[in-house]
């Protein structure tokens, strides 16, 4: 089965229920175009293989 | 006799001489401020009575015989993200002038005020910190004092702009992915984001609490070790700055480059950019008589991973200010925060792992370097309001590009100084990064200093 196309639209519309944000209409286009650009350069790391051991970098000391 | 051009050691050589007062070193930069800013535009705020009064209590220190401090008499100003007392902490921002004043001086400012510095003012940037041009939609734009209709950098613009003008010989900006380094080289100057950690943060308005580091800028590689110096030191009120000791740069800063292996990074830092970005690059190896290379492997990558731990932390930061004044934000930085908040939390979590394995492939590679050169901007400063850069033949947005060479190497939190090619013929300027291993800001500086004593890096004001 081949990989759906990123929606950008869609992901921003369902994102912005679920944190509740409120967008006003002319800011949409602005906010799907930087979401669209993250999706793109997030592909390049995402694709990258870790070893299970790799802890993520931030640190909590209790 | 100091003039405008001064460098901040040259200033505080001739208080402590006795051949100027302080008072003389602050009426000189309040001068140029108000000469030169109406048209650069890189005050926010001028703090001349504080100033004056600071001045006039360091000249009754020298007068009364007692020890004047290291950087005596030196006007700074810093990017409006530090707080100043009575102040509302700006950060670039509208919303931030509903702040209460800032009840105390952020902790870097007390440190170089202790050693002798003197604040005159506070600096515009980019909102929030999120930008790499050193426009911004309620202030206007900082511009470039080498050309005043194109961009001085961001996001410590102002920073970059009143250094390069010489309002003030040094300014203090901050760098998460490369704020620093970029107005550094688009303006001529010499910037320091040392370590991550190693400069306190608190008392600073946060953009990205696991990227976000201070340093300073100027015009001498003297005066950025210094202030540096006079700024180190733990501090429990900033979690993540190391408790360590100070490790001054200053003595070791004539040593040379003996014995130091430097190499010219390669892959991702040479596969872009235009051509005077590499020609300065291969002008420093030459001066430092390499011809090695090394890769930083998957640097692309980890640029890549903190520029979604920036969108996804940085949004957070702003979340229910993105609810209740959205309106308020620069569009620009709004349309951006807004798309941050819906990333994924495991981009951001695999973001982290990924940088955390690129840390320790990068610490391989110091085992056998000390220092790595790479370009600081991919181009010199762009026209204000230019949207689009084409570089090897492709178009790219000129706000998250101006940081292509900078994010890989913050992303880990490596020292760097950006240095300022000397052969400019006068064309705009454009910067290197020496890069070091974690902690060694010492080695940088060293080499910076080589670069600048040997006439190859130079910064003047204009």
């Amino acid at each position: 089965m081949n990989k759906p196309p990123f929606d950008a639209g869609a992901h921003m519309m369902a994102a912005a229920g679920m944190l509740g944000l409120e967008l006003d209409d002319s800011w949409k286009p602005g906010i799907q175009d930087n979401l669209q650009r993250s999706w793109q350069i997030a592909q390049s790391f995402l694709s990258h293989p870790l070893p299970d051991e790799t802890e993520p970098a931030s640190r909590f000391e209790p | 006799m100091i003039t405008w051009q001064s460098t901040g050691a040259e200033i505080a050589a001739a208080v402590r001489d006795g051949k100027i007062s302080a008072t003389e070193a602050v009426r000189v930069s309040l001068d140029r401020i108000e000469h030169t800013n109406p048209a650069l535009n890189a005050f926010t705020a001028v703090t001349s009575e504080r100033a004056r009064a600071k001045a006039a209590a360091i000249d009754r220190m020298r007068d009364e015989g007692r020890p004047l401090g290291p950087l005596a008499g030196m006007p700074f100003a810093v990017k409006n993200l530090f707080d100043i007392a009575g102040l509302s902490t700006l950060a670039g921002s509208k919303i931030n002038r509903d702040r209460k004043p800032a009840a105390a001086d952020a902790t870097l400012v007390q440190r170089l005020e202790a050693a002798g510095a003197i604040l005159v003012g506070a600096l515009n940037m980019g909102e929030y910190a999120y930008d790499f041009t050193g426009e911004n939609v309620h202030y206007g734009p900082s511009r470039n004092p080498h050309d005043p209709t194109r961009m001085s950098g961001g996001s410590s613009g102002g920073s970059g702009t009143a250094v390069a003008a010489g309002m003030v010989p040094l300014a203090l900006g901050s760098d998460t992915n490369g704020s620093i380094r970029v107005p550094s080289s688009l303006c001529g100057l010499f910037g320091l984001k040392p370590t991550f950690g190693r400069l306190t943060r608190h008392g600073s308005f946060p953009f990205v609490a696991d990227l976000d580091h201070l340093g300073p800028m100027a015009r001498s590689v003297a005066d950025l070790a210094l202030s540096y110096d006079a700024m180190q030191g733990p501090d429990a009120a900033d979690r993540w700055c190391a408790q360590k000791p100070s490790e001054p740069a200053l003595p070791s800063l004539e040593a040379g480059i003996d014995g130091l292996r430097i190499a010219v990074a390669d892959d991702y830092f040479a596969a872009t950019g235009e051509a005077e970005a590499h020609a300065a690059v291969a002008a420093f190896a030459k001066a430092l008589g390499t011809d090695r290379h090394v890769t930083l492997p998957e640097a692309g990558r980890g640029r890549a991973a903190a520029y979604v731990i920036t969108a996804s932390e940085g949004a957070n930061l702003h979340r229910e200010r993105l609810k209740t004044r959205a309106g308020d934000f620069d569009p620009a930085t709004r349309d951006r925060f807004f798309a941050g908040l819906m990333l994924p939390a495991d981009w951001l979590v695999q973001a982290h792992r990924f940088r955390a394995w690129y840390r320790a492939r990068v610490a391989e590679v110091f085992r056998d370097v000390d220092i790595i050169l790479a370009p600081a901007t991919p181009c010199t400063a762009p026209k204000l309001g230019q949207v689009m850069i084409t570089l090897n033949g492709v178009e790219m947005p000129v706000r998250a590009n101006l940081g292509l060479f900078t994010q890989p190497v913050s992303a880990i939190g490596l020292p760097v100084v950006a240095a300022p090619w000397a052969e400019r013929d006068g064309k705009l300027p454009i910067g290197v990064q020496v890069i070091a291993a974690p902690w060694r800001e010492d080695l940088a500086l060293r080499v910076a200093r080589h670069l600048e004593k040997t006439g190859i890096a130079a910064s003047k004001a204009v």
